[in-house]
């Protein structure tokens, strides 16, 4: 099953995501992967990456990162995969030295296919950022739009489709796969 | 008496819908709140308002923010109402950063405490927890 979940900043996305992971994982006796998305650039990128791993530390997962080319990422098989988030991706993508640039939307649908292909269930992680009614300059605009239009695509072939509002989970699609 | 939580985007009519609804909470600053409970006083019905503006201040001030919301947590039944900030770009400025994801984590952990959550869409409530409808 393939499950994207969504939600704005500090809405408990992330959390969601790995109760889901975890659930599933217990369930079926698979080990469980995370694939790690965020570059060290700062300190409150470390800050964040050593929240993120802090959580994750009791729920034992195998860490693997990718920063970029997700379509040539290779996993170990039969797997949970946990994948936060996708907006990160796609901004290493967009912004990156080595990144995949104006073929970024492609380069991560790939990505997400393999990945799925890979695993046998595959929870993704996404990014509400549609809410501020701002209009920004044509590189964020363009960011935006292909965020949004990743989000489309990946909700088309997802089992599960869930947005994450204070810590509480709003399900749009897929209803009867969780519980 | 129950704990309520309301929330949604800017200008979705949450103020009138919880004035129209829950009559029976008096509307508090959280200062208010804050100077009764230091007194000793467990304080039941009380309605705050644009939460999120009151993290900002929190938040800018520097103040122990986790200890505010441990005093307002514990009095008896609130109706709280907060935009939703974190479904935009994520800003440049860090204070901004700071205020969306802190403001976020603390909705979250009001939503455990609520006996109920309403989200508010163009006047009308979606209910994410609890049973009792309005």
């Amino acid at each position: 099953m393939f499950y994207l979940i969504s939600g704005g900043s500090g809405s408990g996305k992330s959390e969601y995501a790995e109760t889901i992971a975890v659930r599933l994982a217990q369930e079926e006796k698979r080990e469980k992967v995370y694939i790690a998305t965020m570059m060290a650039f700062d300190e409150e990128a470390e800050k964040k990456i050593a929240r993120h791993r802090c959580m994750r530390k009791k729920k034992q997962f195998k860490t693997v990162e990718c920063f970029m080319k997700s379509s040539k990422l290779i996993l170990p098989n039969n797997t949970i995969v946990l994948l936060d988030c996708l907006s990160n991706l796609l901004a290493n993508e967009m912004y990156a030295e080595n990144g995949a640039k104006e073929e970024a939307v492609q380069e991560i649908l790939n990505g997400m296919e393999n990945i799925k292909e890979q695993c046998v269930h595959f929870v993704l992680v996404t990014n509400e950022i549609y809410g501020d009614g701002c209009i920004y300059e044509q590189q964020t605009q363009q960011y935006v739009k292909n965020l949004g239009t990743l989000n489309q695509m990946l909700a088309k072939i997802a089992d599960v489709v869930v947005e994450v509002v204070c810590g509480i989970p709003i399900c749009y699609k897929g209803k009867e796969l969780i519980k | 008496m129950r704990k309520i939580l309301v929330i949604g985007g800017a200008c979705q009519g949450k103020t009138k819908w919880v004035q129209d609804n829950f009559k029976e909470y008096r509307q508090v600053s959280f200062s208010e709140v804050l100077r009764e409970n230091l007194q000793g006083k467990v304080l039941s019905a009380i309605y705050l308002d644009s939460f999120h503006s009151t993290t900002r201040e929190w938040i800018k001030a520097g103040e122990d923010h986790k200890k505010n919301l441990e005093y307002l947590r514990k009095n008896l039944s609130w109706v709280i109402v907060a935009n939703e900030i974190g479904n935009g770009v994520v800003p440049m400025d860090p204070f901004e950063r700071k205020w969306r994801e802190e403001t976020g984590r603390m909705l979250c952990e009001l939503a455990k405490d609520a006996d109920e959550v309403y989200r508010i869409f163009c006047g009308i409530p979606l209910q994410l927890k609890g049973e009792n409808k309005v």
